[in-house]
C-alpha cells in the first residue's frame, strides 16, 4: 500500500516538478544555477 | 542543581549520544564502540545508557533531549532530490518512501519510543536541532575562542552542505550557506566511490592515496565537475552525478569523463587511482581554503572553528593552518556526524543558560575528547584474575618506565588507559604504540597487527613542547587533525635532495626521515601534539620514552584490527591483543606480556566475523 502511494506520488507530484525544473532551469539543480555568479544562499554583497 | 542535556545523532552513520552538564561535555560515545558494528547507524541505546551511568542519572534528570537534525527539512530535501533526479530514481524512491512515511519523517516520536524502551525513567520529549547548527555548536562552544568564524563542511545535512556562522560568546549566528545538491563532501565521496572505496568511510583511504599521485585530473575536475567562484562559493555540474536518485554516486557520465570504469572494490590499486586521489585532494584544498577565507571575510573574525566530515581531511586542515590567513584554528575532534550529538546538546544548553566560562588554564572544553567509558584498576584486576591472565602490576613511575623500555626495545604495545576517546581518532586512551624511529615498525604494525599492507602511514604522537623539533607545525594539533611536513633536520639525505623521495605505490616502507614509521611519501605526517592537560598518562609515557631514547615521538594507531571499531572494554583489548601479534598489553597499571598468556581460542575466527574495511 505504502509503495503504491509512493509510486503515485512519484508520478503525480515529483515527475512534473522535475520536468518543470528541467525545462525552465529554475532550480539550484539546473545548469543556470551552476553558471550563476555566486552559489551562496545569501548574496555576499549584502553582508 | 546541575542541568543535563542529552544529544542524539542516529540513523545515518556513526550514531552517537552525548551528555552536557551545565554547558560542559561530560560524556559522549559512538554506538559502534558498544555494539561492535562499525559505523553503526542504529538508535544509540547503549551510548545513551553509558552517558546516563557516567553521571549516575536517569532520563528523569534531563532538562532536554535534542536530536541532531530536523527530520521534516531533511524529508523535503529527499523529495526535492528525487524530483530532480528524474524517472531513473523511481525504483529507489518507491523502496525508500515506506520507511520515511512509517517513522523517518517523524523520527522524534520514534526516538521518544526508543527512550521509553530503555526503562531508565521518563525523558522529556525529544526536540530537533538542525544538522549544521549541531556541527557549528560542536565546533564553537567547546573551542577556546570567545568569538570566531565557524565553518562547517560536510556531505549533506538537511539542505545545507556548507555553512558559515559567526560565533560570539553564547551566540551562533548563521551568516551564509551553500545548499544541496552542491556539496564538496559529496564531490569527495563521489570520487571515493569512483575509486572503488566505500562512501562515508573510504574517504580516508583516498586522502592517504593522494601523496602517491600527481594531480593530473585537477584541471578536468575544475573545468567539468565544480565551478569555484572568487567569493569562495561553488556548485557542482549535476550532469556528472547520480546521487539525486539515491542509488549510486556516479555513473556513465563520470566514467566517460575520466576515461575508465568505476574501480571494483578489492581490485588492485593503480597509479590512476593515486592520480585521481591527488587531483580531488588538490581541488578540495582549494575549495576549503576559499570557504575558510570567505568565513573570515563574512564574519570579520580571524579565529576559525571547523566541523563537518570534511574537517576530518587533515591534509586540507594543514593547508589552512599554513596559509597564514587565520590567527588560530580549532577543530572539533568528533567533526563528523557523531559530533552532532554533542553539538545538539551544547546548542540547547548554551541557549538555556549561556556558555560556561572556560577555565583559564584549559585549552578547550573537550577534556582531551576523553569522554567515553573508563575502567578503574579494580575492574581491570577483576577481569584479569577471573580469567587467570598473567600480569604484572606497576606503580605510576614504574609503569611508564617499563612501557617506555619495552617500546625502545621495539615492542608493539597495546595502550589502554582511562576514558575512551570520542571521535574517530585514537588519542592515547585506546591506542597501539610503537617506536617511530624503528624502520621496521610500519611493516610490523601493518602485517602483524592491522593485517593489511597499507598505503597509509601511521600517525605520530609527540610531546607538544617538542613538536617543532620534528614537524613544521604552526599550531597545536591535540586531536590528530593536522598534517604537517617533517622538518628538514630529520629528513633523510635522499629526501633532502632536490629530486625528493620516491613516491610510487609500494614505496611506503622506504626510509624518508629519522621517523620512518610516521613519515608519508610526501614527507608529511598526521601529527598529534600531546599535553598533560589533554592526556596525562600518555604525556608521562612520552616523557619517559624521551628520557630513555632522546626521542619524544611514538607511533599512535587505533587499538583495533582492520574493519573493527576501536576497542572499548578491557576484554575487547585483550581479545585484540591475542588476535594479533602485539607484544605487550597495558591495561591501566597492569602490564601483560604475550609469552605466558594462555592459548586464546575463539569459537569463530574473527577474520570471518569482521568484514574488510
Ligand atoms: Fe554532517
Amino acid at each position: 500500500m505504502l509503495r503504491f502511494l509512493a509510486f503515485l506520488m512519484f508520478i503525480v507530484v515529483l515527475l512534473p516538478i522535475g520536468l518543470t525544473r528541467s525545462v525552465f532551469h529554475s532550480s539550484r539543480f539546473g545548469r543556470r544555477f551552476h553558471q550563476a555568479p555566486t552559489a551562496w544562499d545569501h548574496s555576499v554583497n549584502k553582508l | 542543581m546541575a542541568i543535563y542535556v542529552l544529544g542524539i545523532s542516529a540513523f545515518y552513520h556513526d550514531s552517537a549520544a552525548a551528555l552536557v552538564k551545565d554547558g560542559v561535555p561530560v560524556a559522549a560515545a559512538q554506538e559502534e564502540r558498544f555494539t561492535r558494528v562499525r559505523h553503526d547507524p542504529a538508535f544509540p541505546a547503549q551510548a545513551i545508557a553509558y552517558c546516563l551511568d557516567a553521571e549516575g542519572i536517569t532520563l528523569d534528570d534531563l532538562e532536554a533531549v535534542v536530536y541532531y537534525e530536523d527530520p521534516q527539512e531533511k524529508f523535503s530535501r529527499v523529495i526535492s532530490s528525487f524530483a530532480s533526479g528524474g524517472i531513473g530514481g523511481a525504483r529507489t524512491f518507491i523502496n525508500a518512501m515506506p520507511e520515511w512515511i512509517r517513522w523517518k519523517w517523524n523520527v522524534l516520536k520514534f526516538v521518544d519510543e526508543q527512550l521509553e524502551i530503555l526503562s531508565r525513567g521518563k525523558a522529556p520529549r525529544t526536540q530537533a536541532s538542525q544538522h549544521h547548527r549541531s556541527h557549528a555548536a560542536a565546533a564553537f562552544y567547546p573551542s577556546p575562542f570567545k568569538n570566531a568564524a565557524v565553518l562547517c563542511i560536510d556531505g549533506i545535512g538537511e539542505w545545507h552542505s556548507t555553512t558559515i556562522w559567526h560565533g560570539k560568546g553564547s551566540n551562533l549566528e548563521l551568516k551564509n550557506s551553500i545548499s544541496y545538491p552542491h556539496s564538496v563532501g559529496l564531490l569527495y565521496s563521489a570520487m571515493t566511490y569512483y575509486c572503488g572505496f566505500k562512501v562515508d568511510s573510504g574517504e580516508y583511504k583516498l586522502m592517504g592515496l593522494a601523496p602517491y599521485g600527481q594531480p593530473i585530473y585537477a584541471d578536468k575536475i575544475r573545468d567539468e565537475l565544480i565551478n569555484i567562484r572568487e567569493d569562495g562559493s561553488f556548485t557542482l555540474n549535476m550532469k556528472y552525478f547520480e546521487y539525486l536518485r539515491g542509488e549510486r554516486m556516479v555513473g556513465e557520465a563520470f566514467e566517460e569523463l575520466f576515461g575508465g570504469p568505476i574501480r571494483q572494490p578489492e581490485s588492485p590499486i593503480s597509479q590512476r587511482e593515486c592520480d585521481l586521489a591527488a587531483s580531488i585532494q588538490k581541488v578540495t584544498e582549494e575549495v576549503v581554503l576559499g570557504l575558510a577565507t570567505a568565513a573570515v571575510k563574512q564574519t570579520g573574525e580571524r579565529n576559525l572553528c571547523l566541523a563537518g566530515g570534511v574537517a576530518l581531511n587533515c591534509v586540507a586542515n594543514g593547508v589552512l593552518s599554513r596559509s597564514g590567513r587565520f590567527d588560530s584554528i580549532w577543530i572539533q575532534p568528533a567533526a563528523g556526524d557523531a559530533g552532532c550529538a554533542l553539538g545538539a546538546a551544547l546548542d540547547f544548553a548554551v541557549k538555556h543558560s549561556g556558555r560556561p566560562h572556560l577555565d583559564g588554564n584549559k585549552s578547550d572544553a573537550m577534556s582531551g575528547s576523553l569522554l567515553g567509558p573508563g575502567f578503574g584498576d579494580e575492574e581491570i584486576a577483576q577481569f584479569l584474575l577471573e580469567n587467570q591472565y598473567p600480569f604484572t602490576r606497576y606503580d605510576d613511575a614504574g609503569l611508564y618506565d617499563q612501557v617506555a623500555s619495552r617500546l625502545a626495545e621495539g615492542a608493539v604495545v597495546g595502550w589502554f588507559q582511562g576514558r575512551m576517546e570520542f571521535g574517530p581518532r585514537a588519542l592515547g586512551a585506546r591506542s597501539i604504540l610503537g617506536d617511530a624511529r624503528n624502520p621496521e615498525m610500519q611493516r610490523t604494525m601493518n602485517l602483524k597487527i592491522k593485517y593489511r599492507e597499507s598505503f597509509r602511514p601511521f600517525a605520530p604522537a609527540v610531546l607538544a613542547e617538542d613538536a617543532g623539533n620534528y614537524f613544521d607545525i604552526c599550531e597545536k594539533s591535540p586531536y590528530m587533525l593536522m598534517v604537517a611536513p617533517v622538518t628538514d633536520s630529520i629528513k633523510s639525505q635522499q629526501s633532502r635532495q632536490e629530486s625528493g623521495p620516491e613516491r610510487g605505490l609500494g614505496s611506503i616502507n622506504n626510509i624518508r626521515s629519522q621517523l620512518p614509521a610516521v613519515t608519508h611519501v610526501d614527507l608529511s605526517a598526521r601529527v598529534q601534539t600531546v599535553t598533560e592537560e589533554n592526556n596525562a598518562p600518555f604525556t608521562y609515557l612520552l616523557r619517559s620514552f624521551k628520557e630513555r631514547t632522546g626521542c619524544s615521538v611514538l607511533v599512535n594507531t587505533s587499538f583495533n584490527v582492520r574493519g573493527e571499531p576501536i576497542v572499548c572494554k578491557p576484554e575487547e583489548a585483550y581479545a585484540c591483543f591475542m588476535r594479533t601479534e602485539m607484544d605487550v598489553l597495558v591495561l591501566g597499571r597492569y602490564v601483560l606480556e604475550r609469552p605466558g598468556q594462555p592459548a586464546f581460542v575463539e569459537a569463530v575466527d574473527w577474520r570471518s566475523e569482521i568484514p574488510l574495511d
